[in-house]
């Protein structure tokens, strides 16, 4: 009878292939992840406080301007981004070109930030191209770039680089709606609006919470197309959280950066189960 | 018949017009590297000087002259950045020093960490993986931290290593490829152990090769990161000069218009070759990661 020379695949093997990443892990988020929670809960002696960082973090003017700005952004960008690129990818869907028209969505995303930040520089500068028509027009000229409107400024920045991945991400939920159903809407008499909410909308569910999730954490990385805008010192409407943290960075304040750093894991821990949770339940719902 | 065949072409025109307005800030930056570098100082100064004097101005403000076609097209910046002030691709080579161990690293650790997780059968792998993924999903910013607390116990914490080693071991490409393989045939790896096939055969034999699109999506979206990183350059390279173009071209704009299109564009020009040779699995890849298991 024949035998194998070799033992079966034993559970130990299968971890060889996972050391290397589990001890990169180890090393760089979670040993010094549990540092990061130890420097936020204690205070500068040592001396377990608990909560009294956090108390003292939300104190901080800074931190508020920062926290505000960020959800803020969140509130504005994220709706903005999943509305505009799902009827884009509803518009493309059914279009011949969807394969060549799409590689053109996804473009901005892979280009590098600092290469178009000039772009953004020459049109909403003060002397930018958009007051010189303003001037040339007779009206006056707006700082847009050092007022309130500097926010939605970089709301845009954000839409240009994210609405194509957004939208390919949606076209690829449109694949997984079988076609009959949309036969059927029509079959029974059904309009545009009751087919997009009683098939489209619904079979697009798992896109749409994957589409959130990926917006919510790309507005995250807007810092870096701020950052190139203004360098250390933005504008206080788009003044955010990692500003703050940048500026703790700069001081090396560990309690600071480890009650923030902290703040900003618990309260995105909680928003995933939320989603997580939220979306089986409106997908036992259905 | 005919009234599909209009609602067709206005849907096309819509999205052709989107695309065009979408592409704007790179056809921009393109097209006005091929401007000189008069013309360029001359367009886009705030200061009223003799090559600026004839622009709108007000007081002592000239407004930029914008434009999508240079006047003349000469290759004076480019010529500018390769020859005659070769140093601005000083930052260049430090975005590219920053990227390659990125990307390799990602290539070699990821494919083995998703297999193992996949072929593991311990009680308690799902709970690590989810650590994994929460980390995947937090904001840079909070990483940042414990990175920092990292490099100073290593000793690391000003330069390459701080910035490099991190990015190497992100769970990013461990979640994309165990996405992948979620799809594969187990019974092709049984029939390969039967066969005797120790499981580093199987991974490097039979797994890999199946995967490929998932390792180029990868190494596609891993080079795009990393080729634009921002935060953690800015934090832990303390040396200007060891910048990255990244951060670079954003301290630069104002001294040295001329070269700035011509510089920006040639730091597109990886990412863009990078994504054309990737483009398909690059699709593929996100709408893996994008569906729910």
């Amino acid at each position: 009878m024949y035998m194998s020379r070799r033992k079966p695949f034993r559970v130990s093997i299968a971890w060889v292939f996972v050391l290397p990443s589990l001890m990169g892990m180890a090393v760089f988020f979670f040993i010094p992840g549990v540092g990061t929670l130890v420097y936020a809960l204690t205070n500068n002696r040592g001396d377990f406080v608990f909560l009294a960082n956090f108390a003292n973090l939300v104190g901080d003017m800074a931190f508020r301007l920062g926290a505000t700005n960020s959800l803020r952004f969140i509130a504005v960008s994220v709706p903005l981004n999943m509305l505009i690129s799902f009827i884009l990818a509803s518009l493309l869907q059914n279009l011949t070109q969807k394969k060549l028209l799409s590689v053109f969505f996804m473009l901005p995303m892979i280009i590098p930030s600092g290469s178009v930040v000039f772009f953004w520089n020459v049109l909403f500068a003060d002397n930018g191209a958009i007051n010189s028509l303003l001037f040339r027009a007779g009206m006056s000229t707006v700082p847009w770039l050092a007022s309130d409107w500097a926010f939605y400024v970089v709301v845009l920045v954000f839409l240009q680089r994210n609405i194509g991945f957004n939208m390919v991400l949606f076209l690829s939920g449109y694949q997984f709606i079988p076609k009959d159903y949309y036969e059927m809407a029509k079959m029974e008499g059904a309009g545009a609006f009751a087919t997009l909410r009683r098939v489209t909308l619904i079979y697009m569910m798992p896109t749409m919470f994957i589409v959130f999730m990926m917006s919510i954490i790309n507005s995250f990385r807007i810092f870096r197309e701020i950052y190139l805008l203004y360098g250390q010192y933005p504008h206080r409407s788009v003044y955010m959280l990692q500003h703050f943290m940048n500026n703790q960075f700069l001081f090396a304040n560990m309690q600071r950066l480890s009650v923030t750093a902290t703040a900003i894991s618990a309260v995105t821990v909680v928003l995933v189960w939320g989603i997580f949770t939220g979306q089986r339940k409106m997908s036992d719902n259905f | 018949m005919r009234k599909k065949r209009l609602s067709y072409n206005a849907r096309l025109l819509v999205i052709i017009g989107v695309v065009i307005v979408n592409m704007l800030p790179i056809v921009f930056i393109v097209s006005n590297s091929f401007m000189s570098v008069t013309e360029a100082a001359a367009r886009y100064t705030a200061m009223v000087t003799p090559h600026s004097a004839f622009g709108v101005i007000s007081g002592s403000m000239h407004y930029m002259d914008m434009t999508f076609l240079p006047t003349l097209i000469t290759a004076s910046g480019w010529r500018h950045i390769l020859f005659g002030e070769p140093a601005h691709l000083r930052f260049m080579w430090n975005s590219i020093i920053l990227v390659v161990p990125i990307v390799l690293g990602q290539l070699l650790i990821a494919p083995l960490a998703a297999y193992g997780f996949e072929r593991a059968k311990a009680r308690h792998k799902d709970k690590l993986f989810f650590a994994y993924i929460i980390i995947m999903l937090l904001p840079m910013q909070a990483l940042l931290v414990p990175h920092f607390i990292a490099a100073n116990f290593l000793g690391i914490s000003d330069g390459y290593f701080a910035v490099i080693l991190p990015a190497v071991v992100a769970p990013f490409g461990v979640f994309l490829i165990r996405q992948q393989m979620k799809g594969f045939d187990n019974g092709l790896i049984e029939a390969a152990k039967i066969d005797g096939a120790s499981e580093l055969t199987v991974f490097w034999r039979i797994v890999l090769p199946n995967i490929k699109p998932a390792l180029f999506a990868l190494a596609v979206l891993a080079f795009a990161e990393a080729w634009n990183i921002v935060d953690q350059a800015v934090i832990f390279i303390r040396n200007e000069f060891a910048l990255p173009m990244s951060v670079y071209l954003s301290t630069d704009l104002t001294g040295n218009i001329g070269v700035v299109f011509a510089l920006s564009t040639l730091f597109m020009i990886p990412a863009l070759i990078v994504f054309i040779y990737g483009q398909d699995d690059l699709s593929e890849g996100i709408i893996y990661s994008g569906r729910k298991q």
